[in-house]
């Protein structure tokens, strides 16, 4: 008998291709009917004015048209319901955008700050050109020096002009360059629409948890006002997340957040505020990677280093030293993580320790263990994740471990998995049934792909930590999946 | 996604590369979609050929709300379904012999493929026309159940039945096949 899988593999080979002449003939309709359909809506529309323009009779009536439709348009934009897009709609409405341009002030750094830090406000501006993935964002951070408290705030702009990132670090006058690979930049890319979000905090993953709780107007136009708090236990704060948002237009005009003690249940205190304009041009040269007059160059485009990926490094005591590289989740939740750990002082064969490893196998045991790895921060906390043995690669002497984890049923990774936690933990003695000696918890960020995307990502992350530049063979989506498969059946028995 | 959305935008104004690059990316995707539907490969080619010059035709009006992929499945599928409720009223009118297993059009094809593929295309077209959609675009097209279910307007739970009794025949189809 003929299992039901061989039945579903084959469906999934199923494959046929286009002939020549199918291909002509598709273009060549498919191009006259666009050409037709640009010609009405376009071309057609004028010469209509025109004629009617040229008419007195149908000028007068054109004129009183064009007041029923202002009062029309008035009607609808200022106190009309049809609620057209909900907030749930922005993330992809943002996506079709041209550009953005996001501008305003923030207050709240992400470290316990004093009360006079929070008062003063920063002023934050950035560009985003959705169409080919250009940026230029402000950032800050605050450098806390101990033992005396003794505080820094660092100011840093980054432009990324398509091929390279120019990171500005204004307080001290400087500027670094980075250079990326072809796969670096497509990743840079792709991950254009989440930095935007990020800068307006709106996150895919929050954003089923906002509710509408009344109107506004700006500008003499009506929006609604969309809202969500969020408490944090450690620190007892509080936050309220506020948007104003057309309902009609489709887009969001401002973005505020506000702060307080939880436990006082005290006034709540403004802690950024942002104005959002969508398809502006941008200012010439606003993408462009020209270090401001006047600034040390700490290297050249010429002598750039090449940008990493977007990793999430750790270390103990000086010592062991390693990094999670990407984490890259399927639809479904399945997530791939790469990763490597070291320990210069007694972890010279790491050669060994992957020697024996198995596609769908245990994780390899190395100084470092990933102890819990993904788990999910948002949405659903209760999916619980088997971390198994994918592949390995290595690069410039060290060994990457990309591992495979799946969730004990799907979830939309979208909004589950954009944010994960690893807890990581340190392996000395790294024996079946000794325990680690200390875990740490990190906040990893995760690209979210869709199928047709695998080979561009999952192998192309794989083929960049890769002395040879090449992904595994065996390492492709249908193999994936299937793993992924088999994997969950093994949680349920 | 990006890609799809930015080539939308593209040619909803009326950019001919965009247009060429969407046919591109999808034509072989699509094909395959509808010839698993329909079982030939002339209707598959008609449908596939409807569906973009549709899309080209109100490219200006459009506006992408999900993924364009699972857009245009969808499209393939209307158009599939259309196709065969025309195919059974012609069959009814004519009182053809009402063929059970619909033959390639293309031999040159069938040489290509691999013995087993044809089978499994011939099993294809013996199972109830709803059972074949929910197999096919869940496994070639990667769509959702639930998005299936919207398509064909029953509940999710209709759907995975048909997925499960769908699969069944078509393992005891190809099974009897081997047996012969």
């Amino acid at each position: 008998m003929r299992p039901a899988e061989d039945i579903r593999k084959l469906i999934k080979n199923l494959n046929d291709t286009t002939s020549a002449q199918m291909d002509e003939r598709v273009r060549k309709n498919m191009l006259q009917a666009l050409a037709e359909s640009e010609k009405t809506s376009a071309r057609t529309q004028p010469r209509i004015g025109r004629i009617i323009m040229k008419n007195p009779i149908t000028k007068l009536a054109a004129v009183a048209m064009v007041i029923t439709a202002v009062v029309l348009i008035g009607i609808n934009q200022f106190g009309g319901s049809s609620a057209a897009y909900a907030i749930t709609d922005m993330p992809e409405l943002l996506g079709q955008a041209k550009t953005i341009h996001v501008k305003g002030w923030t207050s709240a750094l992400k470290v316990p700050v004093k009360e006079e830090e929070h008062l003063e406000r920063h002023q934050v501006e950035d560009w985003y050109d959705m169409e080919n993935g250009r940026c230029r964002t402000t950032g800050f951070a605050m450098i806390v020096m101990m033992p005396d408290e003794k505080r820094l705030l660092v100011k840093a702009e980054t432009v990324f002009d398509g091929y390279y990132e120019m990171q500005i670090n204004h307080s001290n006058k400087s500027v670094t360059f980075y250079k990326l690979t072809e796969f670096m930049r497509s990743l840079y890319i792709r991950r254009t629409l989440d930095r935007s979000l990020e800068a307006i905090s709106l996150t895919p993953e929050e954003i089923a948890d906002f509710e509408k709780v009344g109107q506004d107007q700006l500008e003499g136009m009506e929006f609604d006002v969309w809202e969500k708090k969020t408490s944090y236990e450690q620190g007892g704060k509080e936050e309220k997340f506020v948007y104003w948002m057309s309902t009609i237009l489709g887009k969001i005009a401002r973005f505020r957040s506000w702060e307080r003690e939880q436990k006082a249940e005290g006034e709540w205190r403004l802690t950024s505020e942002r104005e959002l304009k969508l398809n502006v041009v941008p200012p010439e040269g606003v993408f462009e990677t020209v270090p401001p007059p006047e600034y040390t160059l700490n290297n050249t485009k010429e002598t750039a280093s090449v940008h990493r990926l977007f990793t999430q490094p750790f270390g103990w005591r000086d010592s062991v030293q390693g990094e999670i590289a990407i984490v890259i989740a399927l639809p479904n939740g399945v997530a791939i993580m790469g990763w490597h750990a070291e320990d210069p002082a007694s972890d010279s064969a790491q050669a060994e320790r992957f020697e024996y490893l198995e596609i769908g196998g245990t994780l390899p045991k190395m100084c470092v263990e990933i102890a819990f790895g993904l788990w999910p921060t948002y949405n659903d906390q209760n999916v619980t994740y088997v971390g198994r043995h994918l592949a390995e690669t290595q690069k410039d002497g060290r060994f990457y471990e990309w591992a495979i984890f799946v969730p004990n049923k799907d979830v939309d990774a979208s909004r589950v998995l954009r944010r994960s936690k690893v807890r990581i933990g340190l392996h000395r003695d790294n024996r079946e049934g000794v325990e680690a000696e200390e875990t740490n918890d990190f906040y990893v960020e995760t690209v979210v792909i869709q199928e047709d995307e695998f080979d561009l990502f999952v192998r192309g992350a794989m083929a960049e930590l890769s002395d040879e530049r090449v992904a595994p063979a065996d390492v492709t989506y249908d193999n994936v999946i299937n793993l992924s498969g088999e994997i969950r059946a093994s949680m349920e028995e | 996604m990006l890609e799809d959305k930015l080539l939308v935008l593209k040619c909803k104004h009326g950019d001919k590369e965009a247009m060429c690059r969407l046919y591109e990316k999808y034509k072989d995707y699509l094909l395959t979609l509808a010839k698993g539907l329909l079982g030939e490969q002339a209707t598959a080619e008609d449908v596939v050929h409807d569906v973009f010059v549709s899309f080209a035709g109100l490219a200006g009006q459009f506006r992408l709300k999900g993924s364009l992929r699972a857009y245009l499945a969808t499209c393939v599928s209307n158009l599939a379904r259309d196709k065969i409720r025309r195919r059974t009223r012609q069959a009814q009118v004519t009182d053809s012999m009402n063929p059970v297993i619909q033959r390639q059009d293309n031999p040159a094809q069938n040489l290509i493929e691999s013995e087993e593929l044809t089978r499994l295309r011939q099993a294809l077209n013996q199972i109830p026309y709803e059972q074949r959609e929910t197999v096919i675009l869940h496994l070639k097209g990667g769509m959702k159940f639930r998005e299936i279910a919207g398509l064909q307007g029953v509940s999710l739970s209709t759907i995975h039945g048909r997925y499960r009794y769908g699969l069944d025949k078509l393992r005891s189809l190809m099974n009897s096949e081997v047996e012969k």
